[in-house]
């Protein structure tokens, strides 16, 4: 083993850890903000992944192309699934496994949706620079990788000026805080959560074009990135947006490194005894609710 | 004394008569119908099992659980991979499955039985996922995801018979065994103690229960049991993969003839076991067989279960039911079943 | 004899200390009382002998046997008993079953427990009773329910959160004499009050705390007296 792959595979790591950390954001959010577990996350990740094929294989579009299409209309399938599902969720006061189960539910019907409409064949989308790569030294770097990564820190940066420059985002955070005080500033906390959700589900869109550069599509993609968010959540502390990106990243060397060492299935086995570990030790996650 | 609380009178109002009589009747329709339509009924009481067992935990120690298919996999591999290479009789195997399941589920309780929200349910759904993948990965032992075809012989003393008879009353037995430890563990000193913690747990504290105690106890004979599931499940079917039982579909289903049926009651998982064999059967017939029809009604039936009725997610059925089931389930006070 | 014995308790949260090297004691078999302005601690103070909050300093002394940091229910083994200000019963089961909880936690055979319970009811008046609902009970009931179901347990020491907040005046009078009723027994009680004229009317000796620190401890009436007690509450004008 030398030096250098283990520089190659903390590097990779860290680049597919941008990735992560995005879907992590994007479920963070609202687990923080209105604790709803999304467990359906990986699934939204998942369908986006599948007209940014469809765009690329129809119109050659490149999947960055895709990004500013697939995030407001999920954006608004959040929405609408707010409406649909969330709401009713918090009238009848559900406990927060309910409501875990209530997005397993959706979670199950999404992915077995994508099975019956596009069948279960692994879809495979070429970008135009999907094979090449650059080298600094004996370290090579990807290009999906790379861009994937650049997308990551720039969304990232946009959401967090979001939540900090705009009213809205300042709205936003203000509801995670103290919903009453919110309430008493005039702010209506369902439109918050409403807008929450959606910003969720649309950073999850967000990440697929990205995602499909150098992942293979298929229905049950979205399972363990659902499972992976979670455990990066719970590790960077619910509601924390820098958390989620950092646990990503960290999450992201993790596997890499441990893929290299030994093997990837191991790998998840050592994200699941993290997972326990944190558990066991800090529950609140290292960077508690609402660190900017 | 007069009727006053509900455990001393469900243990004197056994419906002895109108039970006995049922078990007669399940007791005699192998010889009454053919083995395809006796293949559902197994199927039903598989089910019924792996519900009740599912119950425990997730019913009456209120933690609910969406994957218990992982000690259903350490108890169907364990006996399955010391009967291949050792030649070791499934009856003791099953056993030692059902002790190795202790531990797995010792494993994700103790960290998060103590911290409240979803940690448990998370902790249960990686798990799973965790021993699928390492079943796959150890694929010098297991053979991965290709799977182990045990071979049939019919034996007895090997835990397997030579027909279907012989599976319908080992899975007729197990079933109502399991049913029977669920009601004892209802109508007990700890169902009292389930119920005040899931009720109020700091109020239960306050009285002297140990919440983590009782829901550990709850999770560690739920694992139990449903490891030793797997174990008679595998040399029923002769064949076992990672996907298979190890999968998050058989959890889910699991978990949801749990929630249909009615959590926390005695005979909730039969009925729940029951309409779910029925409807995948209805499913499959109107879908057509279609990959993933079947599953999306699934889906949609689960978010409309908690839409519907979430606190602790009382299932749907649960008022037919209840009047369906009423001398089975024993005299109704004013208790009512949270 | 000391039933209690509070040495050098010491509780923060965060920047705010809430308890500042707090020493007391409770006698056997007296009432004593903890009163004190808003936010002066009693509450915290309430739930660290009651076993839910950790203390930072110091230590707690039940019958001689160290009980710091032990949990609720290993307290309740002990004979440490709380009830909560904001009624807990469990809603969805019969008065009647809600003291089972209580009772099994001491006596494992049901029958007995059973016994003890339908006594425990006729105790408190609340016998006719025992086959609601809990959710159907009145305030009041449900304070005598949370009180009975701390006396299935059979406590030595009870701890009352409050017991009396939110009655009208008859139903505290009914309420107090419950609990000289359940002192009679035999059981210490330690209860911590704002409802001023039913705290020192039942209390054998008052204890006052005040942002975080013991400034009085006495009879009721050398408590109304004392000016330390007076200025706390009021104000330093109203001292003489």
């Amino acid at each position: 083993m030398e030096i250098h792959q283990i520089i190659q595979a903390v590097v990779n790591g860290l680049l597919l850890g941008g990735i992560y950390g995005l879907i992590a954001i994007g479920l963070t959010l609202p687990f923080g903000v209105m604790d709803i577990p999304n467990f359906a996350h990986g699934e939204f990740v998942m369908l986006a992944m599948y007209p940014t094929f469809f765009l690329w294989a129809a119109f050659g579009f490149d999947p960055i192309l895709s990004v500013p299409i697939v995030i407001p209309m999920f954006f608004l399938i959040g929405v609408g699934l707010y409406y649909l599902i969330l709401r009713r969720l918090f009238i009848v006061n559900a406990s927060t496994p309910a409501r875990l189960l209530a997005l397993a539910g959706l979670s199950i019907f999404l992915f077995n949706f994508a099975m019956f409409k596009w069948g279960t064949t692994h879809h495979i989308l070429k970008a135009s620079y999907g094979m090449s790569a650059i080298s600094i030294g004996p370290i090579i770097i990807r290009v999906p990788l790379l861009i994937s990564f650049i997308g990551s820190v720039v969304l990232t940066s946009l959401v967090m000026l979001f939540l900090n420059m705009t009213f809205m985002g300042k709205a936003l955070l203000a509801t995670a805080q103290d919903r009453d005080a919110a309430i008493l500033m005039g702010i209506n906390p369902w439109r918050m959560y409403m807008i929450c959700f959606g910003l969720g589900v649309g950073l999850a869109a967000g990440a697929a074009p990205f995602l499909s550069t150098f992942q293979v599509i298929f229905p049950t993609v979205g399972m363990s990135l659902t499972l992976i968010a979670f455990v990066i959540v719970i590790m960077g502390g619910l509601g924390s947006v820098t958390g989620a990106y950092l646990g990503g990243l960290v999450i992201g060397m993790v596997e890499s490194v441990i893929s290299l060492l030994l093997t990837p299935e191991l790998a998840w086995v050592s994200i699941f005894i993290i997972f326990v570990l944190i558990l066991l030790y800090k529950p609140k996650g290292f960077l508690g609710k609402w660190v900017k | 004394m007069e009727r006053h609380i509900e455990t001393l009178e469900a243990i004197r109002k056994i419906p002895k008569l109108k039970l006995g009589i049922f078990i007669l009747l399940l007791i005699s329709l192998p010889f009454l119908f053919p083995l395809s339509f006796i293949h559902y009924i197994i199927l039903i009481f598989f089910f019924t099992a792996l519900t009740a067992a599912w119950n425990m935990i997730s019913g009456f120690g209120g933690q609910l659980s969406l994957g218990h298919s992982a000690f259903f996999a350490v108890g169907a591999y364990t006996s399955t991979l010391l009967y291949i290479y050792f030649g070791l009789s499934p009856w003791i195997g099953m056993v030692i499955g059902a002790f190795l399941a202790l531990p797995t589920a010792f494993l994700i309780g103790y960290p998060t039985f103590r911290l409240r929200g979803a940690y448990f349910v998370l902790a249960t759904l990686a798990l799973a996922e965790v021993i699928r993948r390492l079943l796959v990965y150890f694929r010098g032992l297991t053979k991965g995801s290709v799977g182990i075809t045990l071979p049939f012989t019919g034996d007895p003393r090997l835990l397997q018979f030579p027909s279907e008879k012989g599976y319908y009353y080992l899975f007729l037995f197990l079933a109502l065994l399991v049913i029977f430890v669920g009601w004892k563990l209802r109508y007990s000193r700890m169902g009292y103690f389930f119920l005040a913690i899931r009720e109020e747990q700091d109020a239960a504290e306050a009285l002297g229960v140990n919440p983590k105690r009782y829901k550990m106890i709850a999770l560690l004979i739920s694992a139990f049991i449903t490891a030793i599931t797997g174990s008679i499940y595998a040399q029923w079917a002769c064949y076992i993969d990672p996907d298979a039982v190890c999968s998050i579909e058989l959890s889910v289903q699991i978990a949801l003839a749990g929630i249909v049926g009615g959590m926390g009651t005695v005979w909730g998982p039969f009925a729940g076991a029951t309409i779910l064999v029925l409807s995948q059967g209805v499913g499959l017939t109107l879908t057509g067989g279609v990959v993933g029809g079947v599953y999306m009604l699934y889906g949609v039936l689960l978010i409309i279960a908690i839409l519907i009725r979430p606190q602790g997610v009382i299932g749907l059925f649960e008022e037919a039911y209840k009047i369906l089931t009423k001398p089975l389930s024993g005299k109704l006070t004013t208790h009512v079943d949270p | 004899m000391l039933i209690l014995e509070v040495q050098g308790v010491t509780k923060r949260f965060g920047g705010l200390t809430a308890l500042r090297d707090l020493n007391f004691s409770i006698n056997k078999g007296e009432i004593l009382g903890l009163i004190g302005p808003n936010g002066a601690g009693k509450t915290t103070l309430f739930n660290v002998i009651a076993g839910v909050f950790p203390l930072d300093y110091g230590n707690i002394r039940f019958n001689g046997e160290e009980i710091t940091g032990l949990k609720p229910f290993d307290l309740c083994s002990r004979g440490v008993v709380r009830t909560f200000q904001i009624v807990k019963p469990f809603l969805n089961i019969t008065v009647l079953d809600n003291l089972m909880v209580g009772a099994l936690s001491k006596e494992k055979d049901l029958r007995i427990a059973l016994k003890e319970s339908l006594k425990i009811l006729e105790f408190v008046g609340l016998a006719p009773k025992k086959n609601l609902l809990a959710a159907s009970l009145t305030l009041e009931d449900l304070k005598r329910l949370e009180m009975a179901r701390a006396l299935a347990t059979k406590p030595r020491l009870l701890l009352l959160d409050e017991v009396v907040a939110g009655l009208n005046p008859k139903e505290t009078e009914e309420t107090l004499a419950l609990v000289r009723k359940v002192h009679d027994e035999g059981v210490t009680i330690f209860i911590v009050e704002h409802v001023m004229k039913a705290v020192m009317s039942i209390s054998d000796r008052i204890m006052v705390l005040h942002h975080g620190e013991k400034i009085a401890e006495g009879t009721p009436s050398e408590i109304a007296q004392n000016p330390h007690v007076i200025e706390a509450y009021l104000g330093e004008r109203y001292t003489f």
